[in-house]
């Protein structure tokens, strides 16, 4: 498809892409949701891209052996969660350096998730894919101009992931993990003083975070793209890492930030086949770049995460 | 009657350091017991063997007769015990709600924070607190967070209450009404209340019976107050071996610093003057912009108001290096933070600040300034390795040199024990003495009555004062109350 | 500790500190070659011939050795600046970027300006630097001015670098007489062999550098404040010096040398510009810089152990199929076995104190 320059102007192309935007956001943002987590504990956890990746080849994997999408999805929420123990383990018990355990991870996942595919898809000339999954028009709804098609004629997995984001933020409005969490982030001493276990709830919380990591991996997948390349999340992990900052480690701005980042590259997309004045490779660096001047932007406002954030916990008894 | 709470032959070793060696004392329902001792006597450590925070290395606790081992602070808050910390164990970000519920012991663990913030009004009620429930405690004042601490701490309904220093930061107003709830929660409501302090009026206003730790062991066995005054229990806590520190009247010179009217952080629009020989004190509880002063000078803050010059240099934002080379040494508050660096040598933090293009072996000089501030420790051993007074003592011989006009010392004798407090303050008072001038922040308001010339109290942002010698103890406390 | 004996205790310890530094590291790079080792037999193949040919086509044959040496020649530039960064706990990941900056302002004047031979490769080695620091000062600028979490600037900047790269090589500094999205040669700037080693003069300015910055990072107040940043920057800025200045200026260092390794691959191996030109150095020096835990030498030794690697990798790769992408994997694991070896070690150590 090639677009004519008048396109752009129609509400047809903005529908698109806004529909688009949604489904790349879903991904991102579920990664992103999952990183907060974590981050809200007081782990950084910059694996974060290699976990993604991890997760996506396991739910390409998955979904393409059982011919099912769900199967998928949860192929990619396990070694996601599995990445994130072991993580864990490296950087809360072992008290490893996030910054270089989370980058060796990083490294690892997409160097190992390439080895594999070519090891067991590589065979074929034309890559395989995976089922894809079934639309769900919700009538009238999706009629409604622009924001329709974006919300109310998707396919199943990604209302899955409005779910899941959905519940997960509710969740955490309500629950006892949330203070836990939150204390251990902010304030491991007082956490500590108050009856629990810091180590095993940044466990946890790695755990969890990297898991929906792998989902996010899982939805790029199963929920877009049906097929595996090396390197196919190309930098989104990163991208998850900068919108957690730019959401201020809350989960309504993190989504606004992953459908204003979704969006950019579905137009990106577009834009490559567009014949404009403007070189292409301009629209691929736009998402980069306008995430760098939105953390810039916020950045000055003195926003500042967990205090404890990167920081490793030791007991006041244990020796140093 | 049995002891609620027994303490037999308790122990704690650290290292090589016995923090608590052989001791023994009752608590009993119904009274308040002070245990009173001065820095590292090892009094936070007997509260955190009660409240389940650290185990004993020798020696057992009984529990109304019975064995008690506390391994964690839940199974303290099981045995209703309850332990009200030093340092704050409050989540700034958090609704004093949320902090109630964290605490809380497993079984009554339900997540709903209205009814938990109900519950705390209650409470706050009955005691006749007021309590803001709608805004995070970082926001809240240091008053505010003592008094959340303490309602925390009564929330879980505990018969023994540990409170470490509850008045530490409180002003002399707050403290009296602190006080005062201390001893219902005690009489009217048959509790029993350990209060941990280094305040010797308070010991007598507020308890029935006292205990008296020296270095880590008992030096006066619990008794009841009965006849002391405050010279006599400063007596006890003291002992009589450490001399007093002296200091003379000696003459000021020249102007060495002129601060007018400026702003940075929470000081606002403060005016501060420091002359040869002179020793200019800085009271007040801390956050009322002793920080702002401290950094202020030592030119790490923004100034967003008014001129501080040394002489002809502004200090302003100034490079640090310059700051040394005007001949200002710096002995921060917080030492680990800004003084010393932790896994470095010994040699490597003489020379920050200091080091020329191409570095040289300064082991002979390091040794030398070692050895005239009597640091416990070797060149070329790491910073992190020494103690928390050798630590600070390596800063200070970092810091006096031959050139230096003007110590900025903040919260110099924090946390070290009452020798090396001793020490350092003699040599802050020998360099004025010698013609130098000092700027001297300190919480501890005795200890700048005794030392300074001169004094000026922090008090919401502001600095009140001077006052020259002999000082009016009253008044600096009416200040220090913001009662102005 | 006392007695008569205590000295030649300190002597022996001096002595066994690097071989018991060495031990943990050693063991950690075994356990990741057997875990490598079961995937080659997963992947059908023998192990043993497999890390044989890795080694002989490394190490042992002429045209192995050759590429082992030119491949790492990057790799130590790169880590070298990258260690400078990681040792003062700046974390400038996006080496990537840099260098492909100092490549394209390299070409960008040498593609179209004629200079005698050792005018042509000191101003190449400048160019490289200026652009390499450029791309680093942007990040710098946002991480100091504006709070921009320092992993994430530099690496969004590599993101927005790659486009650029391709844009400039297909557009307006494309070879006019080519149909390749490449650049110009870069001429009279091309970096000459040296016989013997068969190889480009890359490798010395490589070697040459470390040797310097070992100086530096020991002997001068740089390396101090490098050090001393790295362990508590809240007392480097109260007493050294401010935190813009430190931070841009370890940023422009290693901006700096990625530049320059920019400019040395493209005038040792390249000769053009093109979309290949982003390789991937840029990111596995931060491998080597990790592996070389931050020290000039170390960066030296890991440099060309993961280079023959890679490099044996792709024989490998020839021979029998085996994806390189295999050995990149084990070179993470590597990582991640010693950074957890180290971390066992250093409990072990404080446990028996």
């Amino acid at each position: 498809m090639t677009l004519a320059q008048q396109d752009i102007v129609t509400l047809t192309f903005w529908t698109a892409v806004l529909a688009s935007g949604v489904r790349l956001s879903i991904s991102v943002g579920v990664a992103a949701i999952g990183e907060m987590i974590t981050e809200r504990s007081g782990v950084l956890n910059l694996g974060l891209e290699g976990t993604m990746i991890i997760g996506a080849f396991a739910s390409f994997a998955a979904a393409y052996e059982s011919g099912s999408v769900w199967v998928g999805l949860i192929g990619g929420i396990m070694a996601g969660a599995v990445v994130g123990l072991g993580f864990a383990v490296l950087v809360v018990v072992q008290r490893v350096d996030q910054v270089v355990a989370g980058l060796s991870i990083t490294l690892f996942g997409v160097a190992f998730t390439s080895f594999l595919n070519t090891e067991v898809y590589g065979g074929t000339a034309v890559p395989p894919r995976v089922p894809r999954p079934s639309t769900l028009s919700i009538p009238v709804l999706k009629d409604i101009p622009l924001i329709g098609e974006a919300f109310f004629r998707q396919n199943l997995v990604v209302y899955v992931g409005v779910l899941i984001i959905v519940v997960i933020s509710i969740w955490l409005r309500r629950s006892y993990a949330t203070i836990v969490m939150d204390a251990t982030g902010e304030s491991p001493a007082a956490a500590e003083a108050a009856g629990h276990s810091v180590v095993a709830a940044r466990i946890v919380a790695t755990t969890v975070g990297s898991a929906l990591a792998g989902l996010g991996g899982a939805l790029l997948i199963v929920g877009q793209l049906g097929f595996f390349n090396s390197n196919i999340t190309a930098g989104r992990g990163w991208v998850a890492l900068a919108l957690v900052i730019f959401g201020r480690w809350r989960p309504g701005w993190i989504m606004a930030g992953a459908v204003l980042f979704g969006s950019l590259d579905a137009l990106q997309f577009r834009f490559q086949t567009l014949d404009s004045a403007v070189p292409f490779e301009f629209f691929i660096a736009m998402p980069f770049v306008v995430t760098l001047i939105a953390l810039a932007v916020g950045g000055s406002g003195g926003i500042k995460g967990p205090s404890a954030l990167g920081i490793p916990f030791r007991r006041a008894t244990e020796p140093n | 009657m049995t002891p609620t709470i027994q303490v037999v032959g308790v122990g704690r070793v650290f290292g090589d350091v016995e923090a608590l060696d052989d001791v023994d004392l009752d608590i009993r329902r119904g009274e308040v017991l002070a245990v009173l001792g001065e820095n590292g006597a090892g009094k936070t450590t007997l509260m955190r063997i009660i409240g389940g925070l650290d185990q004993p290395s020798t020696g057992h606790l009984l529990r109304n007769g019975e064995p008690f081992a506390p391994g964690s602070p839940r199974e303290a808050v099981e045995a209703r015990i309850a332990l009200v910390h030093q340092h704050f164990a409050l989540v700034p970000t958090m609704l004093p709600a949320e902090i109630v519920l964290l605490f809380r012991a497993e079984r009554e663990r339900r997540c709903d924070r209205r009814t938990a913030a109900e519950q705390l009004r209650v409470l706050a009620a009955d005691l006749g607190f007021e309590i803001d429930l709608e805004r995070p405690v970082g926001e809240q004042s240091v008053g505010e967070q003592q008094r959340l601490e303490l309602l925390r701490a009564l929330d879980s309904n505990p018969d023994v209450l540990l409170l470490d220093e509850p008045t530490a930061v409180l002003t002399d107003d707050e403290a009296t009404a602190m006080l005062d709830v201390v001893r219902r929660l005690a009489h009217d409501q048959d509790r029993a209340v350990v209060l941990i302090t280094h305040r010797l009026r308070e010991v007598i206003a507020a308890a029935d019976r006292v205990v008296v730790l020296r270095a880590g062991k008992v030096v006066s066995p619990v008794s009841a107050i009965g006849e002391r005054t405050p010279e006599s229990l400063a007596a006890e806590m003291v002992g009589s071996e450490v001399p007093a520190i002296a200091r003379k009247d000696h003459n000021r010179g020249q102007q060495v610093l002129a601060m007018q009217q400026v702003s940075a952080g929470k000081l606002t629009k403060a005016d501060l003057s420091v002359r040869e020989g002179e020793i200019v004190g800085v009271a007040g509880v801390d956050g009322n912009g002793q920080v702002g002063l401290e950094l202020a000078v030592a030119g790490l803050a923004r100034v967003t108001s008014g001129t501080i010059r040394m002489g002809d240099v502004d200090l302003a934002g100034m490079h640090p290096r310059a700051r040394i080379a005007a001949g200002l040494a710096y002995l921060p508050s917080d030492r680990y933070a800004r003084g010393l660096i932790g896994p470095m040598l010994c040699t490597e933090n003489v020379m920050l600040g200091r080091t020329p293009w191409r570095l040289q072996d300064i082991t002979a000089d390091t040794s030398v300034r070692m050895r005239r501030w009597a640091v416990k420790g070797e060149p070329h051993h790491r910073a992190d390795s020494l103690s928390g007074g050798n630590a600070q003592k390596l800063v200070a011989a970092r810091e006096f040199s031959e050139g230096t006009r003007l110590v900025l010392a903040c919260q110099p004798t924090r946390g070290l024990d009452p020798g090396a407090a001793r020490h350092l303050r003699q040599q802050l008072l020998d360099f004025a003495a010698q013609g130098g001038a000092v700027i001297w922040i300190s919480a501890d308001l005795d200890e700048l009555m005794e030392s300074a010339d001169q004094l000026l109290v922090a008090s919401g942002g502001r600095l009140l004062g001077p006052e020259e010698r002999p000082f009016d103890r009253t008044r600096i406390g009416l200040w220090m109350g913001g009662a102005v | 500790m006392s007695g008569p004996s205590s000295s030649t205790t300190r002597a022996l310890d001096r002595l066994s500190a690097p071989i018991g530094a060495a031990v943990p590291t050693m063991s950690a790079v075994l356990v990741a070659l057997v875990v490598g080792g079961i995937l080659i037999v997963w992947a059908g193949d023998n192990p043993f011939t497999v890390y044989w040919i890795v080694l002989e086509e490394s190490l042992f044959a002429r045209t192995g050795w050759r590429d082992t040496l030119s491949r790492a020649t990057p790799l130590v530039l790169v880590g070298l600046g990258l260690a400078v960064g990681f040792k003062a706990s700046i974390w400038n990941i996006g080496a990537e970027g840099q260098l492909i900056a100092g490549a394209v302002a390299a070409i960008a004047v040498l593609g179209v300006v004629d200079l005698p031979v050792p005018i042509a490769i000191t101003v190449g080695l400048v160019l490289g630097a200026i652009g390499g620091i450029i791309w680093a000062a942007i990040a710098g600028l946002l991480i100091t001015r504006y709070s921009v979490n320092d992993v994430i600037a530099t690496l969004l900047l590599t993101f927005t670098a790659v486009p650029l790269l391709n844009y400039l090589a297909r557009d307006p500094l494309q070879d006019p007489e080519s149909f390749l999205p490449q650049t110009r040669r870069i001429g009279s700037a091309e970096l000459p062999d040296i016989a013997w080693i068969d190889t480009h003069i890359g490798i010395v300015f490589a070697v040459v550098l470390v040797a310097i910055m070992a100086w530096v990072m020991k002997a001068t107040r740089f390396g101090y404040l490098v050090r001393a940043h790295g362990a508590n920057r809240g007392a480097v800025y109260a007493n050294e010096s401010r935190r813009r200045v430190v931070t841009l200026g370890i940023l422009a260092l290693s901006g700096a040398f990625a530049g320059i390794a920019g400019y040395v691959t493209l005038a040792g191996e390249q000769l053009r510009v093109s979309g290949g030109t982003a390789a991937g150095f840029g990111f596995t020096a931060i491998i080597v810089a990790i592996l070389g835990r931050n020290n000039p030498i170390g960066v030296l030794v890991a440099a060309f152990g993961l280079s023959a690697m890679l490099v044996g990798a792709e024989a490998a790769q020839r021979q029998s199929g085996l994806p390189v992408t295999l050995m990149q994997s084990v070179q993470a694991l590597v990582v991640i076995c010693v950074i957890a070896g180290n971390a066992m070690a250093e409990r072990r150590s404080r446990g028996t104190q």
